[in-house]
């Protein structure tokens, strides 16, 4: 339960980005559970824990992933797999989780 | 025209999902196999319906022990209690029942338990895994799996199999029958290999593996070929069809295997026979001519019974390989569907990945993976991506303890987290 007034938060402020959908919290949290299936909550040295990260750094990072600047050939092919309400998504709802 | 209108409407109606009969004011799932698949879609049904669904797991099996990671465990890297995981931390809510179904009558939507009683259902999701097709390999049935295992569902028989490889004398061989395709994680066999040569390369460095294999190249073959070289020179040798690997014969009890008319002995024998559908998906009709069961790709439904969801290895499904993370990926969207359809809860396309991560030796782990769209009736794959062979020592072992996490993160997404203690 303590997640959601995050979620609602992140939900609100992307009501304000253009094209950005109001289901945008059920989308992001089928998402995550894919993300779940390698990130452990808590992270390791070598995944790192995603869960309430900031935004723009999840953002930033996926974009980064997709255009090949960030290096990890499973992130690379996750992340082109996303496209941009999506890629939102994901990132508004994994930066609301605890 | 008239009849064939009706005939045509009277098939388009069998197709349909049947409506719900709601148990006690609830649609209710049962889900057949506490593995990859069904655990994950177990716990996801009851998870994200918030209690909307009724969900019944049924396994025979009290603790489960995870066939994916067992290769590190024969190769000392990995104590078996560690791939044991009990059914008492599953999400809240799940009914577990540790029996077996015997039979399941589609059209009544009811299965009938081994030890007696019967469960309904609204959906159904089954995910049995595999069984060995008779006959595949000349020679061996499941009487003779005591004196050359398979070693190839978890368990018991890899305990079996890592004792022998500890038992072989100084010096002796130890010979695998690789599956041909389709099979249960495509890189296992030569992880296993890797893993048995890394533990007889400390303890037995004189040994021998000998790889009889039916087809003509396999999975990471160029990556475990070069580890292979660098870490056990010497001591794994492949023979493939064209040296008379798929004309094949063993004889249990004098522990020996005839390739192409020559006689091999062999110290510890280990059997991977050729594979199909769980047995309880067959014996339902759920599987075609090919062993295996046919899926629709945008949900996991049967193509054969609107009513059910085949997940993991059972599934024809298209170009995802038999794998556990593959099976978690169909079981998260097979789960989402079943919610939508029977809550009314909102649909996603499907999507799925998945990564196999291999171990040719301590810190030297590799991936395949690959993201995946339903497309042209199948689960097509979208985009891929293999280790390069030659990196860098750091990179084989952070993808190593990717493996170790993503271990970690499958058995928490099915069992819950482990228990205190």
């Amino acid at each position: 339960m303590g997640r959601l007034p995050g979620a609602m938060v992140a939900c609100s402020l992307l009501l304000w980005a253009p094209g950005a959908s109001a289901a945008d919290t059920d989308t992001g949290a089928r998402l995550a559970q894919d993300c779940a299936a390698c990130h452990l909550p808590e992270g390791s040295a070598a995944i790192p824990a995603i869960n309430g990260r900031p935004e723009a750094e999840l953002i930033a990072a996926l974009e980064d992933y997709r255009e090949g600047r960030r290096g990890d050939a499973l992130m690379g092919v996750i992340a082109r797999g996303l496209d941009e309400a999506e890629l939102a998504a994901v990132a508004a709802y994994l930066a609301a989780a605890q | 025209m008239k009849l064939a209108r009706r005939g045509f409407l009277a098939m388009a109606a069998a197709l349909l999902p049947a409506p719900m009969v709601m148990a006690q004011g609830r649609a209710r799932v049962v889900v057949i196999g506490g593995g990859a698949g069904g655990a994950t879609a177990a716990a996801r049904l009851v998870a994200d319906s918030g209690g909307a669904l009724a969900v019944t797991l049924l396994t025979p099996e009290r603790r489960y022990h995870s066939c994916f990671f067992s290769n590190l465990y024969l190769g000392g890297l990995r104590d078996f209690e560690t791939l044991g995981h009990g059914y008492d931390g599953i999400g809240a809510g799940i009914e577990v029942i540790h029996d077996e179904a015997a039979g399941i009558d589609l059209a009544a939507r009811r299965i009938a338990l081994a030890g007696g009683g019967r469960l309904d259902y609204d959906r159904l999701v089954i995910a049995p895994g595999i069984d060995f097709v008779a006959g595949s390999v000349p020679g061996w049935d499941l009487s003779a799996q005591d004196l050359m295992p398979h070693a190839y569902k978890g368990g018991e028989q890899v305990q079996l199999l890592k004792a022998q490889i500890e038992a072989m004398p100084q010096g002796g061989s130890f010979v695998m029958l690789a599956p041909p395709n389709p099979y249960r994680c495509p890189p296992g066999p030569y992880e296993r290999v890797s893993m048995v040569a890394h533990l007889l390369s400390r303890t037995n460095p004189t040994a021998r593996i000998l790889i009889v294999d039916p087809k003509d190249s396999f999975a990471k073959q160029a990556l475990f070929e070069e580890g292979w070289q660098r870490h056990y020179p010497g001591m794994i040798t492949r023979i493939g069809p064209e040296l008379g690997a798929a004309n094949l014969e063993v004889r249990p009890g004098a522990m020996e295997v005839v390739i192409d008319g020559s006689v091999e002995k062999a110290d510890v024998c280990n059997v991977i026979p050729a594979q199909r559908a769980g047995q309880i998906a067959v014996a339902a009709g759920l599987a075609d001519d090919s062993g295996w069961a046919p899926v629709a790709p945008e949900d996991m439904r049967s193509r054969l019974d609107p009513n059910v969801f085949v997940l993991g290895d059972a599934a024809a499904q298209g170009d995802m390989p038999k794998s556990a993370f593959a099976a978690g990926s169909q079981a998260r969207v097979a789960a989402s569907a079943i919610r939508a359809e029977l809550t009314g809860s909102r649909a996603f396309g499907a999507r799925y990945t998945n990564t196999c991560w291999s171990l040719i030796a301590p810190d030297d782990g590799v991936k395949v993976g690959a993201s995946y769209r339903p497309e042209g009736g199948k689960i097509t794959t979208v985009e891929s991506f293999v280790s390069a062979a030659g990196e860098s020592d750091e990179i084989r072992r952070r993808t190593y303890l990717e493996s170790l996490d993503w271990y970690r993160a499958m058995t928490l997404g099915m069992f819950g987290p482990p228990a205190a203690g």
